[in-house]
């Protein structure tokens, strides 16, 4: 039979890995209730295949694997309602109405300028930069492991990687410049 | 001025990027983990059942039933000009539609009656998914043996009331026909060891948390949910009746089995049972 006590096997995803793949996520989206919920998805998506997991990559690279499809949906869907949105939108009427409502979060706020800096930088990334950020620098994870969650070559990681904190070094730099000619 | 940003420019190494970006804090989930499992079940009944790569079933029975009709026309078209050349013979049994239709079979139909009109049919086509959850997962639309009555109800939600009675069962209403469900519960433990459930009290269209509030309430619905591989046995009707009632048996394991009573006509479901075989039930 291939039945498994589902709670036990919750619980134990749950102590091993649960931070770790709430952390992900939150920066993934940069919202929490958003992480809280899309972390719920990786659990059935977990769950669900939990039967089929067959023990190829590491049980720990597998959930980051599977929390970063989770993210991406996500986007999608967001894109496609935004350009619902977007498509139906008197921008004459009401383009003013438009203002960015992202709050920094609390965790974020209370931090030095620099830091704070990075994490919004980090938003203007491609989705393909910001997970290997994360996975690097904020999980802390080997090149090979997040290769493996990524499903790419090392050789890309890196390249991907590079090209990632040049682009954060541009927009850092951009921001700056932003604040400076707003001042004069 | 422009000395000061281009030697920002030059501060803001890639080194001082990767040290800010470590320095990110670390976001801890504050959910509580009982709560969560809960949501996470709930979640995981809604969710559609994995849909596996269809194979193309169809297409067997299709060249078959195709192979069949080009024989029946070549040996129609053969016979019946006595092996005259086959254009002729194409005219001719398009003139003569009764020789065409002698050599037609039609199709079997299918062993599975169609369920009646009354039943709820969200689930009736569902064979073998359901079935399936239920021998490989122990997954009953998200219940299982073994759940406590607290998993139970994060899954269903309350009901209207409820009823305990001989020291280890517990009656739920959901609807005010009657009561729904009825839990045996192992008093070692808490856990269940078996559900009880009666279609015709819970079907509620209206509730989306699981598909207990839409089980077939017809042996064809049955049949639709659960397939064929079934015993039969005959018990009394619980009514005190001296009649019997079929009892459709699918064993699914060494463990548990599911068991539809069936009424006297046995043609309506009187209720299904999901139970543990090897239960000893407590000393009174």
């Amino acid at each position: 039979m291939g039945g498994f006590p589902m709670k036990e096997v919750f619980q134990r995803l749950y102590q091993e890995y649960h931070q770790d793949i709430f952390q992900f996520l939150f920066y993934m989206v940069k919202n929490r209730a958003l992480a809280e919920e899309l972390v719920q998805e990786v659990y059935v998506k977990v769950l669900k295949s939990y039967n089929k997991f067959k023990g190829e990559s590491s049980e720990k690279t597998w959930l980051f694997s599977i929390a970063r499809h989770v993210a991406i949906d996500y986007f999608r869907r967001q894109k496609r309602m935004r350009k619902r949105i977007m498509d139906n939108f008197d921008w004459q009427e009401k383009g003013y109405l438009i203002q960015d409502q992202t709050k920094l979060p609390d965790e974020i706020a209370v931090l030095n300028d620099d830091i704070r800096k990075i994490y919004q930088c980090l938003h203007q990334c491609t989705v393909d930069q910001q997970s290997v950020i994360i996975l690097r620098y904020i999980q802390s994870l080997s090149i090979q492991e997040t290769a493996e969650i990524l499903n790419w070559s090392v050789s890309k990681v890196k390249t991907t990687q590079h090209r990632a904190i040049k682009s954060l070094r541009r927009y850092m730099l951009e921001l700056e410049d932003g604040e400076k000619s707003e001042t004069t | 001025m422009v000395r000061r940003v281009k030697q920002h420019k030059q501060n803001l190494t890639d080194e001082k990027i990767e040290s800010m970006l470590k320095s990110l804090p670390k976001i801890e989930d504050k959910q509580d983990m009982d709560q969560l499992y809960i949501n996470v079940m709930q979640k995981f009944n809604e969710a559609k059942p994995f849909k596996q790569k269809k194979k193309k079933l169809w297409l067997g029975p299709l060249f078959a039933m195709a192979a069949v009709f080009l024989i029946g026309f070549i040996y129609t078209a053969y016979y019946v000009n006595d092996g005259k050349s086959g254009e002729i013979a194409l005219d001719e049994i398009a003139d003569n539609g009764d020789i065409v239709t002698e050599n037609f079979v039609p199709p079997q139909e299918e062993s599975i009656p169609s369920p009646s009109n009354d039943e709820p049919m969200a689930y009736a086509t569902t064979f073998p998914y359901i079935y399936n959850d239920l021998v490989e997962k122990n997954d009953f639309f998200g219940l299982k043996l073994g759940m406590n009555y607290q998993e139970v109800i994060g899954l269903l939600g309350e009901p209207l009331t409820s009823e305990d009675f001989m020291s280890n069962l517990r009656q739920l209403k959901y609807t005010e026909e009657g009561f729904g469900i009825q839990l045996k519960f192992n008093m070692n433990d808490g856990s269940i060891v078996e559900y009880i459930f009666y279609p015709q009290y819970l079907n509620d269209t209206t509730k989306q948390t699981s598909g207990i509030f839409q089980l077939p309430i017809t042996k064809a619905g049955i049949l639709q949910m659960f397939g064929e591989d079934y015993q039969t046995s005959h018990v009394l009707c619980e009514d005190q009746s001296p009649n019997n009632c079929a009892e459709y048996i699918y064993t699914l394991d060494e463990k548990r089995q599911l068991t539809v009573r069936l009424d006297e006509a046995e043609s309506n479901v009187v209720f299904i049972q999901y139970a543990t075989t090897n239960f000893t039930e407590p000393m009174e």
